[in-house]
């Protein structure tokens, strides 16, 4: 979805429609890695349901809409979950739920873990905690529709284009290229 | 515990020992031998009934030669006596004989001492790092290694995505493919009658049901597994070090992260080992206290593999009835503790605070329902004729296999081997209540069900017993005595224990007589039961490698550290 | 004016199928979360009756990947020839008749043929899509399929000998007086669970075994691919759903309400009955469907035409009794097919471990 779309006659109410769909249907990937996958498998559970919301966690990357890295990240991890960020379809959201997702954590002084995951991805939302309480995760969720239906851009539509003002041209995905 | 009047016997006419002495003032047998005697040691000390091998790790050498010195602890399961064999190993020679062809399960530990500390296995099947990146420089454990200001650099960031094919800057579909990794090159292919071909796959590090970033490499013809190579360090977190920079009251909140499903339970191993190091006991009500939560965690964890056991076999709503009871005990956990996953409540000397006014009624109300509780969710799998196809038959652990592999906990004794430590060797208040430790005796995944589920019930009574102990017991829930600056005694060691819900699991501080450890080592028991997986996952199909791996009750944060 | 009519009914068939499709989601949803102790979509629509129109708009407007070893033109049509038996069976059905005013002498024919394509597309998405998951997923699709279409064929042979048509319509009407469900209770209960397997519904959901295969065959799909496949699974629970109403339950036969009432209440009905399946059982594993279709499901097909023969030749209730006797013969036989799984294995297992046991405190 380009970043022009959002104006002109025809295309905004276009717009708006699929920005209703998108928040109404947000569905996670399941990227669990530590302490926050518990909690991220509780706010699925009967006293929060996401899916009251819509929000229904897919295993595949290809059908995920936002990756919600719940717990630390190491440099083991990384290429990983970099892969998974990449194998998800565009537009994609990032949740960094949790201090280690955010900024390293507890752990962050180690010699293993890598200091928020945005150094590897855009990330759009940062949800503190350790590790982050199911209700927070629930605020991030709804703030992550808040700002869809308010037209805001995703953090992986500003890094194109912080990419293109500096010249730095992110890889084209290969569906793209094909595309065009 | 054993007295140092034990010694004498258990080391008498072993070859080669230099010194014989306790390891702090627990009064642990600590045996100091050199290399070349070592694996006669090992294996008379084997013969003499020492067969569990408890920890295998290292520490920097303390004293003015550099070098690392390698710890084994053994446990004699008939009298309970433990005993702790310390090799000194020269800096310009860090190599000693490996024990895995005594201990299979020796062979992941020796891994991580090579990956963490450096030394070299003689002998050693596979010796390649196991935590660390392949092309990680250094060995963090050793004092040698500093720690960077600011942790991990973009640099170091960049390198490992590049080494992947991963563009740091791409943020389009598919990006670079791992190398096509084969470990099971030593199999034939395939049958050839069917003229089919082996394959491997990896499940994980990111999977859904890998419960956290486990990763096995699985090679399968057709639908049959022929081979299965667990690896970890997908959350290796540096925790044992960063525990070595840390005082000794911040540890607790470190080691909460270990075992994250069930907190207390490192919390207590490492509180115990302090007791024992500073000479302080625990209250009477912080006993009970420790009971209380120690059984309600276990409950806990075992509601987090119950719906993991249900997911694993394709049951959506055991999932959503374990977590509807395990959030009413969380709710407890954040009334008394303060926190739903991480307490940071067990310390040396006591608890952290003792239960609000009405808490106590609220956990009898819950704990009065549980078994109806139970019942609900148990409804949903032990009688379902499906869930018995799944599980019954198969998954085999003989219990031969148990020690060998340094197995213990549940996966244990669904095998038949009677071990408990909240029995066998009391700590807390559980040498003032009576613990019924349930048994089966297939040694299969349905087994390892029955006897988990049996053990919620089990908690569940204990957790009302020491509940009610608790209206009769005043007093302080800490111990006055605890200094306000712990620094326990140059050179002296301690090891806590307790039963965690995977198994036993252990802490082992090192004291150099400073506010900070020297050494902080955890012993993990998912880790040892989880490298069992090669002898589980035989005769399996690939329907069942996570039903049966989720049997094993798996937490890669207490695995990786 | 012919023409017109028929491409009408195309259009009418069309929605009538994607409208219920819409429905079976929100009532697999809605279902699922009031059985698990929740609620179930809320916020998109009233009690969330919007959520399938959000899930499928929102999946338009994804990104179309391709993954990059893929069989590209496999992997473009794969999702096409899934997605087509599921409107394509309609024909068949009786409301073909009402609309587009022609109707298959052998309906029944027509949609075992057309719904046997589905798995052909299933194969050929996860053969194409260059991941193992996705092949293993294909395969178990494909083997399961063959498998479970015979024994459902030979069930839905009672029905056809009863009826003495296999015309969806004289079958329904062959119904007016006593349901074949009673008639037959045997069949229905076969009919029943091969269908499960023919639509990869639990418990026998292997090719998309989420915690085994990730999402299985489909894995690899993004967007409306994706979507394709999704709503082509919802169909077909649909259209199955609607199938046994037609052969068991009496069709549009009752007192009081309009047939296509009746016809739709029984078919929710049966669609409730399939998501009931889905919040209570696990899944089977690969070799244990195999087994359980041939050499359980297979032989007792037979066993159940050569009852309705028998009660062909002599009388309906004779017919009644042998069938309950067969069903309840196989009800006791699956449960204790479950009571003792793995039984006599557990037994030498135990007698060996305690061996060694001995072995090793000696």
């Amino acid at each position: 979805m380009g970043v022009d779309g959002r104006s002109g006659v025809l295309v905004a109410p276009l717009q708006k429609l699929m920005d209703w769909a998108r928040g109404h249907s947000m569905w996670p990937m399941t990227f669990g890695t530590a302490c926050c996958a518990i909690e991220m498998m509780t706010v699925g559970s009967a006293r929060y349901d996401t899916d009251r919301l819509g929000i229904f966690f897919r295993n595949s990357p290809r059908q995920a809409d936002c990756m919600i890295v719940s717990g630390t990240i190491n440099l083991k991890m990384a290429p990983r979950m970099k892969l998974l960020y990449e194998q998800m379809s565009s537009p994609k959201y990032v949740i960094a739920m949790g201090s280690c997702a955010v900024g390293g954590g507890p752990f962050a002084a180690g010699y293993n873990v890598v200091n928020g995951v945005d150094m590897i991805i855009p990330v759009d939302i940062y949800l503190p905690g350790c590790p982050a309480r199911p209700e927070a995760l629930l605020h991030a969720l709804i703030t992550l529709y808040e700002r869809n239906s308010a037209g805001e851009m995703s953090a992986a539509e500003r890094y194109a284009i912080e990419c293109a003002k500096a010249e730095l041209a992110p890889a084209v995905s290969a569906a793209e290229a094909s595309a065009e | 515990m054993t007295a140092p009047a034990t010694i004498a016997p258990v080391f008498e006419n072993l070859p080669g020992l230099v010194d014989v002495g306790v390891m702090g003032p627990g009064g642990m047998p600590l045996a100091h031998t050199t290399r070349d005697s070592f694996e006669t040691v090992v294996e008379m000390l084997r013969e003499r009934g020492f067969a569990h091998l408890e920890f295998l790790t290292a520490q920097e050498r303390s004293g003015e030669e550099p070098g690392v010195e390698m710890l084994y602890g053994f446990t004699r399961r008939a009298d309970l006596t433990r005993v702790v064999l310390a090799v000194p190993l020269a800096e310009d020679d860090l190599e000693i004989e490996t024990l895995s062809w005594l201990w299979p399960g020796a062979a992941v530990l020796e891994r991580e001492v090579f990956d963490l500390f450096g030394v070299a296995f003689e002998g050693h099947p596979a010796l390649k790092r196991i935590v660390l990146r392949d092309d990680f420089e250094g060995h963090p454990l050793r004092k040698s290694f500093e720690l960077v200001e600011g942790g991990v650099t973009a640099e170091q960031v960049a390198k490992a995505l590049e080494s992947h094919g991963v563009a740091p800057t791409s943020l389009g579909a598919d990006g670079g493919r791992q190398a096509y990794f084969d470990p099971f090159e030593h199999l034939a292919g395939g049958d050839p009658a069917l003229k089919s071909q082996r394959m491997v796959i990896n499940i994980g590090p990111q999977h859904p049901s890998t419960h956290g970033v486990l990763h096995v490499y699985l090679a399968i013809d057709g639908e049959q597994v022929v081979g299965a190579e667990p690896t970890q360090g997908y959350l290796h977190r540096c925790i044992e070090k960063l525990c070595e920079t840390r005082t000794y009251k911040a540890m607790p909140a470190m080691l909460d992260r270990c075992d994250y499903v069930s907190a207390f339970h490192a919390e207590l191993a490492y509180s115990l080992a302090m007791e024992e190091l500073l000479g302080i006991e625990s209250t009477p009500r912080a006993d009970y206290l420790r009971v209380l939560m120690g059984e309600l965690v276990r409950i806990t964890s075992h509601h987090t593999w119950f719906a993991a056991a249900g997911l694993d076999t394709g049951a959506l709503t055991p999932f959503l009835f374990a977590f509807i009871d395990r959030e009413l005990i969380l709710d407890f956990f954040e009334e008394v503790t303060g926190g739903r996953m991480m307490f940071n409540y067990i310390r040396p000397g006591g608890v952290k605070e003792d239960m609000p006014e009405g808490a106590a009624d609220k956990i009898r109300g819950f704990l009065d329902t549980f078994t109806h509780r139970m019942d609900e969710c148990e409804a949903l799998l032990t009688g379902n004729e499906i869930f018995r196809l799944r599980t019954r038959g198969i998954g085999f652990l003989d219990p031969a296999e148990v020690e060998p592999w340094c197995i213990t906990g549940p996966v244990a004794r669904a095998s038949g081997i009677d071990i408990d430590l909240r029995r066998d060797e009391p700590y807390a208040a559980y040498d003032r209540m009576k613990i019924n430790v349930p048994l089966a005796y297939s040694g299969d995944t349905y087994d390892r069900y029955t006897v988990r589920v049996a053990e919620m019930r089990e908690a569940g009574r204990l957790a009302l017993e020491a509940l009610n102990a608790l209206e009769g017991i005043e007093g302080p829930h800490i111990n006055p005595d605890v200094p306000r600056v712990i620094k326990p005694e140059a050179g002296t060691a301690a090891y806590g224990r307790v039963e965690s819900p995977r198994g036993e699991l252990g802490v082992l501080v090192i004291s150099d007589g400073t506010d900070k450890p020297w050494r902080l080592k955890v012993r993990s028991p998912a880790m040892s039961n989880l490298h069992c997986a090669p002898v589980i996952l035989q005769n399996t199909k690939v329907g069942d490698v996570v039903a049966v791996l989720g049997s094993v009750d798996i937490v890669m944060g207490e695995i990786d550290r | 004016m012919r023409i017109l009519q028929i491409l009408f009914g195309i259009v009418v068939l069309i929605v009538i199928v994607l409208v219920n499709t819409i429905v079976v989601m929100w009532v697999e949803r809605k279902e699922l979360g009031h059985m698990q102790g929740r609620l179930g979509p809320m916020r998109t629509g009233w009690h969330g009756l919007m959520q399938p129109f959000a899930d499928a708009l929102k999946l338009l407007g994804k990104e179309d990947i391709i993954p990059a070893g893929a069989d590209r033109t496999i992997f473009l049509i794969a999702p096409l020839i899934a997605f087509t038996p599921a409107i394509l069976v309609y024909c068949a059905t009786p409301w073909v008749e009402q609309i587009a005013g022609f109707s298959f002498d052998s309906g029944i024919f027509l949609v075992f043929a057309v719904a046997a394509v589905f798995p052909v597309g299933v194969l050929m998405a996860g053969w194409s899509s260059h991941n193992k998951y996705s092949l293993i997923g294909g395969f178990r699709s494909a083997a399961q399929q063959i498998s479970y279409e015979v024994p459902m064929i030979l069930a839905v042979m009672g029905v056809v000998m009863l009826a003495g048509s296999m015309r969806l319509g004289t079958i329904v009407e062959s119904q007016a007086g006593l349901y074949n469900i009673i008639k037959q209770p045997f069949a229905a209960m076969l009919f029943f669970i091969t269908l499960l397997s023919e639509i990869n519904r639990t418990p026998f959901d292997l090719p998309e075994a989420e915690s085994e295969l990730v999402a299985g065959f489909n894995t690899e799909y993004s967007s409306m691919r994706f979507a394709l496949f999704f709503v082509a699974e919802y169909a077909n629970v649909f259209t199955m759903s609607l199938l046994a109403t037609l052969l068991f339950l009496g069709g549009w036969n009752g007192p009081l309400l309009p047939g296509i009432v009746w016809l739709l209440l029984k078919t929710y009905a049966v669609v409730f009955l399939i998501i009931w399946v889905r919040a209570t059982l696990p899944r089977v594993r690969v070799d244990q469907l195999m087994a359980f279709g041939w050499k359980g499901l297979l032989p007792a097909a037979l066993v159940n035409v050569l009852i309705t023969a028998v009660g062909v030749v002599t009388n309906t209730w004779v017919l009644v009794a042998l069938e309950f006797i067969a069903l309840s013969i196989f009800v006791w036989a699956v449960t204790r097919l479950g009571a003792t799984a793995g039984d006599k294995r557990r037994a030498d297992a135990t007698a060996r471990f305690a061996k060694s046991r001995e072995g090793a405190s000696a």
